[in-house]
């Protein structure tokens, strides 16, 4: 294939419609034949003596972390942040960084202190939350939207930038977040990853606005919060009706790309093996008639999320509401714990 | 990045060896251990050439970098420096408790020590520890920097003592397998007894050649003898300054004590790099020992260099150091500071930044004893000299507690070094403007009207307005058909330092529709008188009324005005409002979140997500919960954070988004030159409102002209732009700053064309024709019949002959090597250390001859030995010269003078052609110089050593007299010779290191334009005195300019008047039409007029020379 071809155009577009799908929520499960996780692996040598000592550092009960990353007040962690501070939590952050315990130690803090002010972790009643009330008018005409899952049982999250319907802002930045969080509540037992489709094309819609890219600094703000604070989060990433600019861009990067990097990226071969046409959306050939309505959708979303996050902190609290459980024991319908915080793992 | 960073020219000879230096890790170091680290290591050698490796982040110790150093091919030391340092957070207060208290209470140990194995010499160092870098103090009052580096410690190892064992040999390897050395922390200062090292580094070494076919072996030893011989040098000095530094080191150091119970912090709070602790040598300074204070001049060479950014190519910690100075704003509590006090300061402040500070202060002092009326300029000059002096220095680092005079004396001696250093370096590469003028060109009243042959009207005016200022010319749109123009058209000119002295002129012209456009009437305002008028408040527009003075005077008796409106701004100025008016300009909003800020700030320059939270931090705001700024908040952080680290990442234009990067096409027109974000800035926003004149001519002359003549000066002589190689010479006068064109005549292009590419016979006859021309036409001179050309000549040249000594000549020769008055010419400056100019002629220097040879001198060939006749190798080589090249015109007065005091000693003659030395030629592959007949006078100066006075002839200089004899002792400015009839050249071969050429002539010269300057004018001085200060000429009589420019060029009247051709040129039409048929003469296709107004050249005559052909 050429540097500059990008793959010829599917002809099969309409040959699914007979067998769609019609839907305009998100689902909160994967289908069954996709098998359930596995439950959080054994830990070995230097990556339990790793993570033990992360662990440690976060049981410590007089620790102490800045309530905003420009203040030198300190208050102790809430019971919110230790809910986030899981086991997975914790791996991903180690893994992030390379196994470098005090880095990782303290992205984790910085993370926890963005938290706080960025209004994930509440702090004071009187604080502003992040809400999906808050983002709701960002997402009108549906830019973001989760929707099924690939055939790794991880969430989908579409981000279709030709959709913008709000001039660049903050609150684009905020909505990107409270998505991330959304997507991240919707991973389904032993998974803790999203595959994130990314769509290029220009959409004509009433309502919005731009259908160009979002500019240079929204981008570096959220590639910011992305790397930051959503280590190893992204499962995979795949890009659809790239324009040709980009495709030789990244054509050309391919090669350099660090190999795990470059699984993640999927731009030039066919998605299907990677999502079922039952999860995915028909614009993007698979069999789902999704339509987007902001007044059905979006309550709905905040709802299952919002439910699902008060059975995860419920579960949180019924075992034991410390640092460092499992999220695999979170997400369960279990009633004890399989993998207790002391433990190197199950498997 | 460093903002602009300039252009790279290669004004240094090549480096033969590089010194591959492989970085491995540290061990041992206590402050690693104890607190978050991010090691960086910089390697540096004596000059200018330091490498650093990448930061290591988070305790990290290991780099396993390998850095490749370029070593010098003149080199002053043989120590390599290996040195830690510990980048700090951008703010160290917030994340971190290891905040301000935790550094200093780290810096506050003491104990000096020395690596004894290596760096034997000098015992110790280092008396006043007053200078510990005392963030905790400072930290509440001072903001968040950019960039800290805390200085961790250091290893010297000698390059001599590295590669002891592979002397000689020519095969061996130049390798060090990696070991460990000991690293000290020469800040903590002991009796000197205690080797306590403070932590070891790992390092290996490789010696490597640059070039593939250069052996090794011979490299390192051709490098260790200009090593021993540099040592030899510094010896001598020492010496010589002996005597002064004792005495007033004693006194030094009982007033250091008094000083050093000044309370630090009271300084410290001005402007603090953050480097003071990298630029610590005031330790060795401070040491009442002069002995083993004068044995650490090799090492503070070397700290000396670390400061300074002159190698553009290394990515250099100095080069970030001075880059942070750049875009300083003079803070108003700096700026009231009574004159002594800031001398004080400015002296003072070389605890932290050790001996430049001295250098710094000198132009200083000078520019605070001037009268306080011109106060606002001065400022702006003073300023100027501390940005032009920033370019080597890091300015003003940090506690400004020691010693000033102490630190004067010592320094006297570093500075010797450091700026021969600087020598190599000409063109700074931050030289901004002083300031710019804005000119409106409102209106014109009572033009004196011409009586018109053709129509019926009863005037014929269709006029406008040139403007020249120095390099800067603008000519507004015409108007026609009236007598009372109104123009109201704008213009900016950047007024550089240097060009103080210049004035603005204005020419009023009459567009012709078929004929050239005619002169109508001019006038003249000096930079004095335009400021002296912009005496209000700052920043206003001031009318000026100007009369105009008509090129006719016989026309009726009205008195035109020109009507202008000026305003000047400073530089400081500039900069004050540039945030300012930026943001203001750039955005409507009053509030930025972080989406805003960093959207604003990417239309301005790359930011990274972190740089845009440190806007929010410093105010106490949280970014990532929605909370905003003011806009005078960024204002206020922009100005602030705009003078602890320049303009790092902004590179475009915040009102036109143009990127202010330069570009190669910026550098090639040099019409604005080194224009900075600044000026562009001021200008620029200036010109949203009003409509700027573009600057797109050259010369005055050049603006003058019609489009066909433009058209045809372009395809007969090439593009018409400064520098460029082709057939127009232009030419500055020093004193006015007007550039004014040569032209080569017809008949000398020709010739040249000739001469340069005829092969065989019709060359060699050419050449055997002009020996003989030369000689028989010198010959004709000497007849007393030629008594009768001089008054055509006097008439034709507009030479002023009040200036000669005596009126009555009996030939023509007599004449032309006229004597002038005692006292027209007197030497400048009162110090022999001034080196003047030699002969009243057109001027270029260079500082190496590799330099000349790129910009000037294209002659193939041309090397000092060759043009010396090899007199004396060892001292004149290509390697150690500086080269002045004064080239005399006709015109001029033609005897050559002393360029310094000094005996003479045996002149050699060589014969050899007679070439014309013009730009053209002397650009050309021919080597006229090597190969013209010239005289070596050597002079044995006591302030410059040995240097040789070439008087070269050239095409019709039948002979050189000299005036002065073997043994003879001689004052600067007193004669030494003169050339018989035509014009010449005159070249001083200068040892480089004993010389600084003053800074606008090599600026010239690098831009390829020769300097109008006279005998007696300071052309350079000696590396320990600053330049002479040139005083703002005031031409206040138009004849005056009238006579600058017809020292340069002949007015087309006096041609036209004349009217005849010249004996050369006959005589070459004559042999042309012999061998080659019809003569093919160019420029008599571009008009009647340029045949005849082109005879400035040396080589050609007057036209009014009897034809001997």
């Amino acid at each position: 294939m050429g540097l500059f071809n990008k793959k010829s155009k599917d002809t099969a577009n309409n040959a699914n419609k007979k067998n769609s799908i019609p839907c305009d929520r998100a689902f909160v499960t994967p289908p069954e034949r996709y098998g359930r996780g596995n439950p959080p692996r054994k830990l070995l040598g230097s990556t339990w003596e790793a993570y033990k000592a992360i662990l440690r550092h976060f049981q410590n009960e007089n620790l102490q972390i800045p309530v905003n990353t420009s203040s030198k007040k300190l208050l102790p962690l809430v019971s919110e942040e230790k809910f986030w501070l899981t086991r997975e939590c914790m791996l991903r952050y180690l893994k992030g960084n390379k196994g470098n315990v005090q880095v990782s130690i303290q992205k984790l803090e910085e993370s926890l202190v963005w938290r706080r002010e960025v209004g994930l972790t509440l702090l004071s009643k009187d604080a502003k939350p992040l809400d999906a009330d808050l983002v709701a008018p960002e997402n009108e005409t549906g830019k973001e939207v989760i929707l099924g899952f690939d055939q790794e049982r991880r969430p989908l999250l579409y981000m279709k930038n030709g959709r913008q319907n709000t001039e660049a802002s903050f609150r684009q930045v905020q909505q990107l977040i409270y998505m991330m969080e959304a997507a991240t509540t919707f991973c389904p037992q032993g998974v803790d990853s999203l595959t994130v489709l990314i769509d290029f094309k220009h959409y004509k819609e009433p309502g919005i606005i731009s259908d160009k890219m979002p500019p240079m600094s929204i981008s570096k703000l959220s590639l910011n919060v992305m790397q930051n604070h959503y280590p190893e989060r992204l499962g995979k990433g795949i890009l659809v009706n790239i324009p040709w600019f980009a495709w030789a861009f990244l054509k050309m990067m391919y090669p350099f790309l660090d190999p795990e990097t470059r699984q993640k990226a999927i731009f030039d071969e066919p998605f299907e093996k990677y999502i079922e046409p039952s999860q995915l959306d028909a614009l993007y050939n698979g069999e789902l008639n999704f339509h987007y309505k902001h007044e059905i959708y979006w309550p709905d979303l905040t709802t299952k999320v919002n439910k699902l996050k008060e059975s995860q902190y419920s579960r949180f609290l019924k075992f034991g509401g410390t640092v460092g459980i499992s999220e695999f024991d979170l997400k369960g319908d279990h009633d004890e714990l399989i993998c207790p915080v002391e433990s190197q793992g199950v498997i | 990045m460093v903002f602009i960073k300039g252009r790279k020219k290669k004004l240094y000879t090549k480096p033969r060896l590089a010194l591959k230096v492989n970085v491995i890790q540290v061990k041992e170091v206590d402050l690693f251990r104890d607190f978050e680290c991010h090691p960086v290591c910089l390697v540096t050698t004596n000059t200018f050439n330091s490498m650093r490796t990448g930061k290591l982040k988070y305790r990290g110790t290991k780099w396993n970098q390998e850095l490749k150093i370029k070593l010098p091919t003149k080199p002053t030391s043989e120590w390599v420096r290996i040195i830690i340092y510990d980048e700090l957070p951008p703010s160290s207060a917030l994340t971190q408790d290891v905040g301000g208290g935790d550094y200093s209470s780290r810096e506050a140990v003491k104990g000096e020590s020395r690596l004894s194995g290596v760096s034997g010499r000098g015992s110790s160092a280092g008396v006043s520890s007053s200078q510990e870098y005392s963030t905790s103090s400072t930290n509440d009052v001072k903001l968040p920097r950019q960039r800290k580096y805390l200085y961790v410690g250091e290893a010297k190892l000698s390059v001599l003592d590295l590669f002891k064992n592979h002397d000689e040999s020519a095969q061996a390897e130049f390798v060090i397998p990696p070991t460990w050395y000991k690293i000290y922390d020469r800040r903590r200062h002991t009796s000197g007894k205690i080797d306590e090292s403070c932590g070891q580094v790992e390092l290996g070494f490789h010696l490597v050649t640059l070039q593939k076919q250069d052996n090794l072996g011979q490299a390192y030893n051709q490098w260790k003898n200009s090593l021993s011989a540099d040592l030899r040098y510094q010896k001598t000095l020492k010496k010589s300054n002996n005597a002064i530094g004792g005495i007033s080191n004693k006194q030094a150091s009982g007033s250091a004590s008094d000083l050093e119970k000044y309370p630090g912090p009271k300084y410290v709070d001005d402007e603090d790099d953050g480097f003071d602790s990298y630029v610590d040598y005031s330790d060795e300074d401070g040491v009442g020992d002069f002995d083993s204070d004068y044995e650490l001049l090799a090492a503070l060479q070397s700290h000396d260099s670390d400061d300074v950014a002159f190698d553009a190519d290394s990515v250099g910690l100095s080069s970030m150091v001075s880059a942070l100075d750049e875009y300083e704003v003079v803070r108003p509590e700096e700026a009231s500071v009574p004159p002594s006090m800031s001398t004080l300061g400015f002296g003072g402040g070389g605890a932290g930044g050790g001996s430049n500070e001295t250098k710094d202060s000198t132009p200083d002092d000078a520019f605070e004893d001037e009268p306080e009326e011109l106060s606002d300029t001065i400022d702006e000059y003073s300023e100027d000299e501390d940005d032009n002096t920033a370019d080597i220095t890091v300015k003003k680092s940090g506690n400004r507690l020691t010693n000033l005079r102490k630190k004067r004396n010592h320094n006297r001696k570093f500075k010797q070094i450091y700026l021969s250093n600087w020598a190599n370096y000409k063109l700074s590469k931050k030289q901004h403007a002083a300031g710019i003028v804005f000119m409106e060109i409102q209106s014109i009243k009572d033009l004196p009207c011409s009586k018109t042959k053709v129509s019926r009207r009863k005037y014929d005016m269709d006029p406008f307005v040139i403007a020249v200022f120095g390099r800067r010319v603008f000519k507004t749109s015409w108007r026609k058909h009236t007598l009372n123009p109104i123009f109201n058209e704008c213009a900016a000119f950047e007024v550089f330092p240097n060009e103080t002295h210049f004035g603005f002129h204005f020419n009023v012209m009459d567009k012709d529709a078929f004929s050239y456009n005619d002169k109508v009437a001019r006038c003249h305002l000096s930079w004095s008188e335009m400021m002296d008028s912009q005496r209000g408040p700052d920043g206003d527009w001031v009318p000026l009324e100007l009369p105009l003075q008509t090129m006719k005077a016989n026309l009726n008796d009205r008195s035109p005005k020109l009507l202008v409106k000026m305003k000047f701004l400073p530089y400081a100025r500039l900069k004050e409002f540039f945030w300012k008016n930026a943001v203001n300009m750039g955005t409507g909003l009053e509030k930025f979140d972080i989406a805003q800020l960093s959207f604003y700030l990417d239309r301005i320059g790359s930011f990274t997500t972190e740089e845009v939270c440190d806007f929010f931090k410093h105010f106490k705001r949280s970014p990532w919960s929605g909370e905003c700024i003011t806009k005078d908040e960024l204002i206020e952080y922009l100005q602030k954070w705009n003078q602890s680290s320049g303009f790092k990442n902004v590179w475009k234009c915040p009102c036109c988004a143009k990127s202010c990067k330069p570009t190669r096409n910026t550098m090639k027109s040099k019409l604005v030159v080194e224009n900075d974000l600044i000026t562009h800035f001021a200008v620029c926003s200036y010109e949203r409102k009003y409509k700027l004149l573009k600057p797109s001519y050259v010369s005055s002359d050049f603006a003058s002209k019609r489009w066909y003549s433009k058209i045809l000066i372009k395809l007969t002589y090439g593009k018409y732009a400064l520098g460029s190689n082709n057939a127009n010479i232009l030419v500055q006068d020093r004193e006015t700053g007007i550039i004014l064109e040569e032209k080569i005549s017809a008949h000398v292009k020709l010739g040249m064309r000739i001469i340069y590419n005829g092969k065989g016979k019709q060359s060699k006859n050419f050449r055997q024709l002009l020996k003989t021309l030369s000689i028989r036409q010198g010959k004709k001179f000497d007849d007393p019949s030629s008594v009768k050309q001089i008054e055509s000549f006097i008439k034709y040249h507009s030479l002023n002959m009040s200036e000669c000594e005596n009126a009555n000549y009996k030939t023509f020769n007599e004449f032309f090597y006229r004597k002038l008055k005692p006292g027209t010419r007197i030497p400048e400056g009162d110090t022999s250390k001034i080196f003047v100019s030699s002969a009243d002629s057109r001027c270029t220097v260079f500082s190496s001859v590799h330099q000349s040879k790129e910009i000037w001198i294209k002659g193939s060939n041309f090397t000092i030995p060759r043009l010396t006749g090899g007199y004396a190798p060892e001292l004149f080589n290509d390697r150690a010269c500086s080269l002045a090249v004064f080239r005399l015109a006709p015109q001029d007065y033609h005897r050559f003078h002393s360029p310094c005091s000094g005996t003479i000693g045996r002149p050699i003659y060589i014969n050899g052609e007679y070439y014309t030395v013009n730009p053209m030629a002397v650009r050309s592959s021919l080597d006229v110089f090597c190969e013209n007949v010239r005289v070596i006078i050597p002079i044995e100066s006591p302030e410059f050593g040995t240097l040789l006075c070439i008087p070269i002839g050239a095409m019709m200089v039948g002979s050189i007299v000299l005036t002065c004899k073997e043994g003879d002792t001689i004052a600067r400015g007193q004669e030494l010779g003169y050339f018989k009839f035509g014009g010449s050249t005159v070249i001083v071969v200068i040892p480089s290191d004993k010389i600084l050429f003053d800074s606008d002539l090599s600026k010239n010269s690098v831009d390829g334009i020769e300097t109008l300057v006279k005998v007696g004018m300071s052309v350079g001085h000696t590396p320990d005195i600053s330049e002479y200060k040139r005083e703002r000429v005031k031409l206040e009589d138009p004849e005056q300019i009238e006579s600058v420019k017809r020292k340069i060029s002949i007015k087309h009247e006096n041609a036209d008047i004349l009217g005849r051709l010249s004996w050369q040129y006959r005589a070459l039409e004559n042999f042309v039409t012999k061998q080659y048929g019809k003569p093919e003469i160019v420029s008599e296709e571009v008009g009647g007029n340029h045949t005849n107004e082109g005879y400035l050249v040396e080589n050609s005559s007057s036209s009014t020379f009897p034809s001997s052909g």
